[in-house]
């Protein structure tokens, strides 16, 4: 699995794993996120069970594993969160950081030791002693209990499914080209976004935040003026296709 | 990178639970690969060695015939340390459908209690009983082979420092090379220490795995 550092300052780093050669083909490719400070590290969408291996050597890369204190799961989708049950057993001593509404399906995946932090819906943060990350809000993106994470020092969203992409092989880790882009992402933002309601919502929210990376669980990041493009892009889009498909016969 | 205190400190924070085979063994794979990094930089510092030597003529001969001695040791090192990397990250893998599977039989075991005339119930749990020790067969032919290695790149170190007090010797008598010499010698002798430092660690975690192996964890 592919490690790099994307942003560091004095208290701490943001390190993505993903593009993850050993993963079986049919599996949708994800990133996850750590976050390290000088004594602690969260894993925000720690991905699937079949990951489970890889992230867990990448993870060890960083930190050791009693320094690994906590998880985060923007939502309860299997490719987030099913290797919590591992995790489980892995760790030591953590918390899971995850919404509220989905704590009795999220313990379907196995929990025994680690700790059910549920987030409210109006957000919270996660304090790992010298840093504190936002968790923001951002419903319906897609699923009905769903947060980010800002951290307002190194100006990095890590926004879940906004943003994703579905790409084959091995894409680069930026957007390079937005409109060439575009059509990596304009399906999946139409159908798996069910409304227009929640997305414009959570575009007035974002755009008071001051933004110098949009990190997506799934593709590439975008970066610098593409963070605004995206944010415009978006608010342009007609979300919840899947209401008209239902009819298409 | 981890110290000896580290592996102490990991047995008392996980408490009376057993820490798991599959992340000791990854934690192994992590520790070693930096091994790597360091006998890359002794295999430099050889190379350095050679490009002296080549210049110092009889001044450099003595030195000139250890440095194949010290190549070899770093190429035997680093072979040693990716082994050891690929081997434990396999059992850290093979461990965790180890868990899947156990959990798999115990659920079809209870299945076969409620059901005993179910010969598909019955085969199932079979089925995935000589998975499991098939899996734990070769489990224990990867630890087993994991502590072969680590001796292996111990005796390698133990080589490398008899060769660096021959380096200071031969340094000492290269002339007016022996200045440039005796910084590579101290530069393999700082290697060799980071690395016996390493497998100090190294034989720690697999002492850990051997205990983890016994948890069933």
């Amino acid at each position: 699995m592919l490690t790099q550092t994307l942003l560091e300052c004095k208290t701490h780093r943001w390190i993505i794993c993903g593009r993850d050669p050993e993963k079986p083909e049919k599996i949708l490719d994800t990133n996850q996120y750590l976050v390290r400070t000088d004594t602690r590290m969260v894993i925000l969408d720690p991905g699937g069970i079949e990951l489970f291996s890889s992230m867990l050597a990448c993870a060890l890369k960083h930190a050791p594993i009693h320094e690994i204190t906590d998880l985060f799961a923007s939502h309860q989708d299997p490719d987030i969160i099913s290797s919590l049950g591992l995790w489980d057993q892995a760790l030591p001593k953590a918390r899971l950081h995850a919404p509220w509404l989905w704590e009795g399906f999220i313990r379907h995946f196995g929990m025994h030791h680690i700790e059910y932090v549920p987030i409210p819906d109006e957000g919270g943060e996660i304090n790992l002693g010298s840093v504190s990350l936002q968790i923001i809000p951002a419903h319906y993106l897609h699923s009905s209990g769903n947060h980010h994470i800002y951290d307002p020092e190194l100006k990095i969203l890590m926004s879940g499914d906004v943003g994703a992409a579905l790409e084959p092989g091995q894409p680069p880790l930026f957007v390079e080209d937005f409109n060439a882009h575009i059509k990596n992402m304009e399906y999946f933002h139409k159908r798996w976004m069910p409304s227009n309601m929640a997305k414009n919502d959570w575009i007035k929210r974002v755009r008071q935040l001051d933004i110098e990376y949009l990190a997506p669980q799934h593709g590439r990041i975008f970066k610098g003026d593409d963070v605004k493009r995206f944010l415009d892009w978006f608010e342009k889009l007609d979300v919840g296709l899947g209401v008209q498909a239902s009819y298409r016969n | 990178m981890l110290t000896s205190q580290d592996i102490d400190l990991l047995l008392s924070v996980y408490g009376e639970r057993s820490i798991p085979r599959f992340v000791v063994s990854a934690t192994l794979a992590t520790e070693l690969s930096s091994t790597i990094r360091v006998a890359r930089w002794i295999s430099i510092s050889s190379k350095n060695a050679q490009a002296i030597t080549a210049r110092s003529g009889s001044w450099g001969q003595g030195f000139s015939g250890i440095t194949q001695f010290i190549d070899e040791f770093s190429r035997n090192t680093i072979d040693c340390a990716n082994r050891i990397s690929h081997t434990s990250r396999q059992l850290s893998q093979s461990a965790v459908t180890l868990i899947a599977r156990r959990a798999m039989t115990e659920k079809l075991h209870r299945v076969k209690c409620a059901h005993p005339d179910n010969e598909y119930v019955m085969q199932m749990e079979q089925k995935y009983q000589d998975e499991v020790m098939r899996l734990e067969t070769n489990n224990e032919r990867s630890f087993l082979q994991l502590r072969k290695l680590i001796e292996e790149i111990r005796d390698c170190t133990r080589a490398l420092n008899s060769i660096v007090a021959t380096c200071r010797i031969e340094a000492s008598r290269a002339g007016p090379f022996q200045q440039a010499l005796f910084v590579i010698a101290a530069d393999i002798e700082a290697a060799a220490r980071k690395i016996d430092e390493r497998i100090k660690v190294g034989r720690k975690i697999i002492d850990l795995l051997g205990r983890s192996a016994n948890s069933q964890v």
